[in-house]
């Protein structure tokens, strides 16, 4: 499936609405300034996906309703624990435990995600209902995906933003990515296109 | 699985009920203004505030912390649009301020949180809190324990590159002192000599000539000294030149040299076929020369027997020089390998009390170790290992 530039546009900004959102409370929970950046969102067929974002350390948090899937926060290779090292305050030489490593990622992850589906949902206008998010270690990208959902529906497309962390001069890369089930992504472009109607001119 | 789909915190079923007071997580129902409509068991327990108390009671009058802003504006995307909501350990420790349970070495309760919305009542929200105070306790002892490990390393890295520094300087001056120390101790032999040679025995008194005689002695002892010193600091430093060995050909060349002590003395030598190993030929023939020839000079009153072998292990070769000579009190089994340490009077046995710590130089040297078997009375058995397929050299 191709999107059109204006949807393509449209889904960059609200899921740059949503890492802002997410950044200040990133900010607020450390105490440091953090800067979330989305330079660009794609949408991949969900085999290449594995291929786009590698795979590390993930945190999945599903979301039910008229648009429904899992998003992720995946960190390939050492971002993740490079990040919560950052954001964790832990000295050069402080091990990381894998208790400490999800404690932490969860919440961060926990904390980009709702503000990425927050946006989503509240740029659409749908009430949407959401799973507490679970933190996963090396595990496969799509075969996580397809783990997550207890009934099993089919993934479709997969929507995939990669995000830049910015935090003490330091740069950490990951991507939010959006598994929309098979039917999903066709009700999320006409609630867009319904959101274009009703722009003012 | 509890089914909570219908249900909202004051019409809990008691079936509910009885299911969430016996989880062993603490679980709560708020309300948007922070009410709290169900308190768990496990809540009543940590806290010491019993259902019938908190039940109707504001959350944040309870426990304050619960109103900074870290948790409150959190805490209203719940209500406002459904987004559950995770407060982890590292970040924040504990979101109610309990007591921690007896026994752990901690003062408060350390917590994991996930709030999330009612299902059906957008204006409830269940929290759940695991108590995490055991892992925590457990990985800050892990941690303090890989920190003094950590500085103990760092502490023996630096002690062990000192030590190699003042190692290395020792040997330089070992090295500079022998050096120099033979010129005046040549001079001080061939000027003894010389007088000597000029006076005429009827110029000396008798006590002059034994006076001569005693400083030639003293003379050629301190060049021997001089000499085996040099010897042990040049087998410190010099840069080892490592090549097969084949330690059979070397032993009969060793034996070959000291042929006539082994005559004077009768001994029977026992040689096993011993292997071909990585290693210095000096350095190893200056050990096998020392180890046979002391078995050669400490002998008792029985022929002497010498058994020289090998054996193989997996990562190293063990070679072996076993006598049946005086033998060596356990107690001294360190002592011998240092520097003029000897355990005979001079007279009865000659030599300077290096040549073992020659052998211990040339054995680390090559990556292996070096030590005595037996005992006084059935001789001893010097044995000393060489790694078989890495050269650790020092």
């Amino acid at each position: 499936m191709i999107l059109n530039e204006d949807t393509v546009d449209a889904l960059n900004e609200i899921v740059n609405i949503g890492v802002g959102k997410a950044a200040g409370s990133l900010s607020e929970l450390i105490g440091a300034r953090i800067q979330l950046r989305v330079p660009e969102v794609r949408l991949v067929e969900n085999a290449e996906a594995e291929l786009e974002c590698g795979a590390g350390i993930s945190v999945v948090q599903g979301f039910q309703g008229s648009v429904s899937g899992n998003a992720l926060l995946v960190f390939p290779d050492n971002s993740g624990e490079k990040l919560a090292r950052l954001l964790g305050g832990y000295e050069p030489d402080e091990a990381v435990s894998e208790f400490e490593l999800s404690g932490i990622l969860s919440e961060i992850g926990n904390i980009v995600l709702n503000g990425v589906l927050g946006s989503l949902a509240n740029a659409i206008e749908v009430d949407l209902t959401y799973r507490v998010p679970e933190f996963y270690l090396q595990e496969s990208l799509l075969g996580l995906i397809k783990a997550c959902d207890e009934d099993k529906p089919k993934i479709g497309p997969v929507l995939i933003a990669d995000t830049e962390f910015t935090a003490d001069s330091a740069d950490i890369r990951g991507s939010v990515v959006i598994a929309f089930h098979l039917g999903a992504l066709p009700n999320l472009l006409a609630h867009l296109e319904a959101m274009f109607d009703c722009a003012p001119e | 699985m509890i089914d909570l789909d219908s249900t909202t915190g004051k019409n809990l079923s008691s079936d509910q009920r009885s299911i969430l007071d016996m989880l062993p997580v603490g679980a709560m129902i708020i309300s948007r203004d922070m009410e709290i409509q169900f308190w768990n068991q496990a809540l009543a327990d940590w806290s010491g505030i019993p259902s019938s108390l908190a039940l109707g009671q504001n959350l944040i009058r309870l426990f304050p912390n619960v109103g900074e802003g870290r948790y409150l504006s959190r805490l209203t995307q719940v209500f406002d649009h459904g987004l559950p909501v995770k407060f982890s350990a590292s970040f924040h420790n504990h979101f109610l301020l309990l007591p921690a349970r007896h026994g752990l070495n901690c003062e408060w309760m350390i917590q994991q949180t996930d709030v999330r919305r009612m299902p059906e009542n957008a204006d409830e929200a269940l929290v759940t809190i695991q108590d995490v105070s055991h892992q925590h306790v457990q990985l800050a002892q892990l941690k303090a324990e890989r920190m003094d490990l950590v500085h103990t390393r760092d502490a023996l890295t630096q002690s062990n590159e000192k030590l190699k520094v003042r190692n290395q300087e020792l040997d330089e001056f070992n090295y500079v002192a022998s050096h120099d120390l033979q010129e005046p101790l040549r001079k001080i032999s061939t000027f003894t000599q010389f007088l000597e040679d000029d006076l005429s025995e009827t110029d000396l008194s008798d006590d002059c000539v034994q006076y001569l005689q005693y400083i030639q002695n003293s003379a050629e002892r301190m060049r021997s000294l001089v000499r085996d010193l040099l010897s042990l600091s040049q087998t410190g430093t010099q840069t080892l030149c490592r090549k097969p060995i084949d330690l059979d050909a070397m032993v009969d060349v060793i034996l070959s040299d000291l042929q006539i002590r082994i005559q004077e003395t009768s001994a029977v030598i026992v040689k096993e076929s011993l292997p071909t190993v990585l290693g210095d030929s000096r350095m190893l023939s200056q050990l096998l020369q020392n180890l046979i020839a002391n078995a050669l000079k400490f002998i008792g009153d029985a022929t002497p027997e010498i058994h020289i072998t090998g054996q193989e292990r997996s990562r190293e070769w063990i070679i072996s020089v076993e006598d049946n000579g005086i033998g060596i009190k356990p107690e001294f089994a360190e002592q011998i390998f240092k520097p003029f340490k000897r355990l005979h009077a001079t007279q009865k046995y000659a030599g300077t009390g290096i040549g073992l710590a020659i052998c211990k130089k040339a054995v680390a040297r090559h990556g292996g170790r070096i030590w005595i078997d037996g005992n006084e009375k059935s001789g001893s058995s010097f044995r000393f290992t060489i790694p078989k397929d890495e050269w650790r050299s020092s």
